[in-house]
């Protein structure tokens, strides 16, 4: 009467193969968490309703995080992200508690999505359940367990990460956890441990230095790999084919690889949404088609916020170029052309509407004018780092291209922010320099400015720093994350300079209350729980 | 390039073990009496509890062979009495169900393939076991008139324990569901079926067929303490399946926004959206906002009763037999209406889906907009049919006339299929599937067609 399983695996078997499969299903969790399609604005709830970006095509899911009143303990966005973080805490446990001191390394990369997981649910919601040994009989009486109990596994998880994962250059693939990934997740991490206990800045700034320290990384200041392209060397770290370390990428600390299915298989998960959300709509202009150097068809789902787009960077900016945040473009569509009218503030109307102050016609190669009403989705300043056009699939459902998860740049933004905890203004100034110094080489040459962007110790508050963190990690970044663990959500949102009547009322933020920073649980959580009392959130 | 092969094998093993013992006793056809025991185990069940034991009794009375009955042997010509009382166990499930399970699939990194193994939604349960219904059912023969009419009639009632249920777990765990024991419910039913032969003469005679089925499913318990499951949707009292979800009132106007009528009762209403009543909140009040205490028990989604009629009309060598059905008293959640606002900018709908707009402030049908149901009511809607199920007229052509050709019998037929149905349910029709773009087996939905078929039949 027992059973035999003879085409599935079952939990606990400790040889090497098995575990390297859990292993990368720890992987496999990662990308079916951030490029799922099943709600198209999921990217979106982490972006918008924050400083740097607005709504734009919403697809649904992500509504309540700008319209905040709407935020309940239904929203499915909210219910994925708490699901799968508690998919990495179960599968890793499984692993952890299969090896036992066998196998340090795997029980390390485990440990390190474990505490992945966990560090994101205590910076959304809270107290969460602890769970840190794998289950084995059906359970419905979890409790909330306090944020310093769990960041206590965060912090053991990756001390024991950091201490026995591989060097870089040395783990099995370039992408798989090693010891500056752990140490990257620690810093971000301590930051906001040291929100509650501030003797964790002190540690935040130890393992960031670690990684600059080894000497393996270094920010990227020309251009490398293939040129044949028109761009910039920032550019260069975000086209598909140059992302990875071993692609020329000095930068990058943890690449998440794709690629097209028809090649290897497993290459692409579900369909990665970015370039839908961060991209808008040109397609819809008659005067174009998609292409590679547009970076593909977008849906234009969110937009940069006015914050982003004007006035935060200076002139000069590398990361402000047009290869970085597109602002103009031409028409590339061959042989094509048309009347247009032009309005009197510059916009395209049509040829017969009673605004147009002028008709003109315009074709191929010429720059492109947008209706006034474009600005919403179809064409905005937008950042190109989504960028990737497939030329067999030119509706592209999924971007097929390399996720920029860690990179140097922000090792040193991290490590500015735990020196300005610690009031070390003019070693947090010293840091952002270096930052500065590869923004603006280009600019420095061109006006004979060496000085041209650099920043001094008064410069440093946390306003800047963020401001600092938009500029360089827009598009890359979990906005959402970063200002909650910055206890900075309240007072950015101000900042976003979205407001009626230049947008429209239902694309700018509303019905912000202090108890949104943190998420609700999840409905059917709480329901199902049925033998013990999760609380809600407050306000929920 | 090298074209990318797949390739994929599977294998399980399923073993049951069964002994079973059975008495039999008939006394002059009069009186029987059986008794039966089985004790049945399956691979499938857990680790500890492999097996079951099911025995039951059931006594017969052939009432129309008593001598006393002898008398009316002209009119009631069979009467028999059965009654039955046992338990029986069910299996329900496939292979594995008890383990937890983890799925194999692919991840590229260094641009090779690496096989990933992450466990499943189904958590393993070493107890699961046998789901076992203890019955009664009583139930009459009947035949008039020399079986001019026929039938029989059937109560029951029985208790099903230890469902084998799916049971939703918190995501905390890492797993969706898992396959335990647990409640009690018990269906309590009647079926009837009468085939009566109204018009017997040389040439022409009209035959019926009358089933009739009524059942009255309940839960019992759950958990065992008395509670209900809101998050399976499971409450003590009601049936296992049943719609739970808010009441639709009408749709917000916007005279009604613009005087701020939502305020205290849904405040993140627009015009055109689904207004939805605010029926309870914390205290067992209306509490000025929609939320989960808003949701009532609407509906059942099993039928609370079903009949057939079938009616068989000969003349010599023609026939017409018509067969109507009807299911009464069952509930579903109409995704037609349901995803309208999002699919109607894309492919045809029902044309009785309307559509809010300013100008036409329709009561009944929201607007277009995506946040127009943004509290996600289901919009269930009554279920409830009768068909022209089956309407054939067939001609078999005289034995005179083929035996010559050497076969021995020709039938010609017409028939037509699913004719008309009379229902309130908007949609292709309250039996279709009906499965939301990009979820299900949404490629595969289709309607319930009308067909016409002419044929022969030719029996050698």
């Amino acid at each position: 009467m027992d059973e035999r399983v003879y085409s599935y695996y079952v939990p606990g078997h400790a040889d090497a193969t098995t575990i390297e499969a859990q292993i990368m299903g720890l992987h496999l969790t990662f990308a079916e968490l951030w490029g799922w399609s099943g709600q198209q604005g999921f990217l979106s709830c982490w972006q918008i309703g924050t400083d740097v970006a607005s709504a734009g095509a919403t697809q649904g899911v992500e509504v309540p995080f700008y319209q905040y009143a709407n935020l309940n303990s239904e929203n499915a966005g909210v219910q994925y992200l708490w699901s799968k973080c508690y998919d990495f805490i179960n599968n890793a446990n499984i692993i952890i508690s299969t090896v036992g001191e066998n196998n340090k390394s795997a029980a390390a990369e485990a440990n390190f999505f474990r505490a992945y997981a966990y560090n994101i649910l205590v910076t959304l919601w809270g107290n969460v359940p602890l769970i840190d040994e794998a289950i084995t009989a059906p359970r419905t009486d979890f409790t909330r367990e306090k944020v310093a109990d769990v960041d206590q596994l965060i912090d053991n998880d990756l001390t024991y990460a950091i201490a026995n994962l591989p060097e870089v250059g040395k783990a099995a693939d370039e992408s798989r956890i090693n010891k500056d990934m752990a140490r990257q997740l620690a810093g971000e991490a301590y930051l906001r441990m040291g929100m509650r206990d501030n003797s964790y800045f002190a540690k935040a700034e130890q393992v960031l230095t670690d990684i600059i320290e080894s000497k393996k990384y270094t920010l990227i200041d020309e251009r490398y790999g293939d040129t044949s392209e028109a761009g910039d060397y920032y550019h260069d770290m975000f086209k598909w084919g140059k992302q990875r370390r071993s692609q020329g990428n000095t930068e990058a600390i943890w690449t998440f690889e794709m690629e097209y299915n028809r090649n290897v298989n497993g290459g692409t998960i579900d369909n990665p949404q970015h370039r839908r959300v961060w991209q808008p709509a040109y397609h819809k202009w008659d005067g174009m088609v998609n292409c590679d150097s547009l970076g593909g068809r977008g849906n234009g789902r969110l937009r940069l916020s006015n914050f982003m787009k004007y006035g935060l960077y200076e002139k000069g900016d590398i990361r402000n170029s047009n290869y970085n945040i597109r602002r103009y473009t031409y028409y590339n569509r061959p042989n094509w052309s048309a009347e247009i009218g032009i309005d009197a503030k510059g916009f395209r109307v049509d040829k017969s509407s009673p605004k147009a102050v002028r008709v003109i016609t315009v074709k191929t190669g010429d720059r492109a004018i947008p209706y006034e009403t474009d600005s919403l989705e179809v064409w905005y300043p937008h950042t190109t780092k989504w960028g990737a056009y497939d030329v067999t699939d030119d509706f592209g459902y999924a971007v097929v291209k390399d996720w920029p998860v860690m990179r140097f740049g922000e090792t040193y933004l991290l490590r500015a922010e735990a020196r300005f905890r610690q009031d070390n203004l003019s070693g947090a100034a010293e840091i952002i320099n270096k930052l500065k110094d590869r923004a603006f080489k280009i600019a420095r040459q061109q006006t004979g400015n060496p000085n041209l962007g650099k920043i001094s110790a008064s410069d440093i508050t946390l306003d800047f720093i963020l401001d600092e963190r938009a500029r360089e990690l827009i598009g890359e970044e979990n906005r959402r994350m970063t200002l909650v663990r910055t206890g900075m959500l309240a007072e950015r949102i101000e900042k976003n300079g979205d407001k009626v009547p230049y947008a429209p009322e239902d694309k700018v933020i509303t019905g912000f209350q202090n108890y949104n920073v943190l998420l609700p649980l999840p409905l059917t959580e709480i329901q199902l729980n049925k033998d013990a009392v999760l609380e809600q959130n407050p306000g929920y | 390039m090298q074209p990318l092969v797949s390739l994929g094998s599977y294998a399980d093993l399923y073993t049951s073990l069964s002994q079973m013992g059975r008495i039999n006793y008939s006394y002059d056809s009069r009186y029987l009496f059986t008794f039966t025991v089985h004790r049945d185990g399956s691979s499938v069940f857990g680790v500890n509890n492999k097996y079951g034991v099911f025995p039951s009794a059931a006594l017969g009375w052939n009432m129309s062979r008593e001598k006393f009955m002898e008398p009316m042997v002209n009119v009631l010509n069979n009467l028999k009495i059965r009654l039955s009382y046992g338990k029986s166990g069910n299996e329900a499930i496939g292979v594995y169900q008890s383990l937890t399970k983890m799925s194999t699939s692919a991840l590229a990194m260094g641009k090779a393939s690496h096989t990933t193994l992450t466990t499943q939604s189904s958590m393993g349960n070493n107890d699961l076991s046998w789901e076992t219904t203890t019955g009664f059912n009583g139930g009459i023969d009947f035949g008039f008139l020399n079986n001019r009419v026929n039938g029989t009639i059937d109560f029951y009632k029985t208790n099903t324990s230890d469902l084998l249920m799916r049971c939703s777990l918190p995501q905390i765990t890492g797993y969706q569901n898992v396959w335990a024991n647990m409640g009690k419910t018990s269906n309590t039913g009647v079926e009837v079926t009468v085939n009566p032969k109204n018009i017997v003469t040389k040439d022409f005679t009209w035959s019926m067929g009358i089933v009739f089925s009524w059942n009255k499913n309940k839960i019992i318990d759950l958990y065992g303490d008395g509670k209900d499951d809101i998050g399976n949707r499971w409450f003590i009292g009601h049936p296992i399946g049943v719609i739970y979800d808010y009441t639709m009132v009408g749709i917000w106007q916007e005279d009604e926004i613009a005087a701020g009528e939502h305020l205290n009762w849904d405040p993140v209403a627009q015009a055109g959206d689904v207004k939805l009543a605010d029926i309870s909140g914390p205290e067992g009040k209306p509490d000025g906002k929609i939320d989960d205490n808003d949701r009532s028990i609407l509906g059942q989604t099993s039928p609370k009763w079903i009949g057939g009629l079938t009616n068989t009309f000969s003349y010599k060598d023609f026939s017409l037999s018509i067969f109507i059905n009807t299911v009464q008293g069952s509930m579903r959640n109409n995704t037609t209406i349901g995803t309208a606002s999002d699919e109607m900018g894309r492919r045809n709908g029902p044309a009785e889906i309307g559509f809010w707009t300013p100008e036409n402030k329709s009561n009944t049908w929201r607007s277009l907009s995506n946040t127009s149901n943004r509290h996600g009511y289901g919009f269930p809607c009554d279920a409830s049919y009768t068909r022209i199920k089956d309407i054939t007229l067939s001609y078999n052509l005289p034995s005179v006339v083929i035996k010559n050709i050497g076969i021995n019998g020709i039938q010609l037929y017409l028939s037509g299929r699913n004719l008309y149905t009379f229902t309130d349910w908007i949609g292709w029709d309250p039996e279709a599937r009906y499965d939301p773009r990009g979820s299900g087996n949404w490629g595969t939905n289709y309607p319930v067609v009308r067909s016409y078929i002419l044929g022969v039949n030719v029996t050698f």
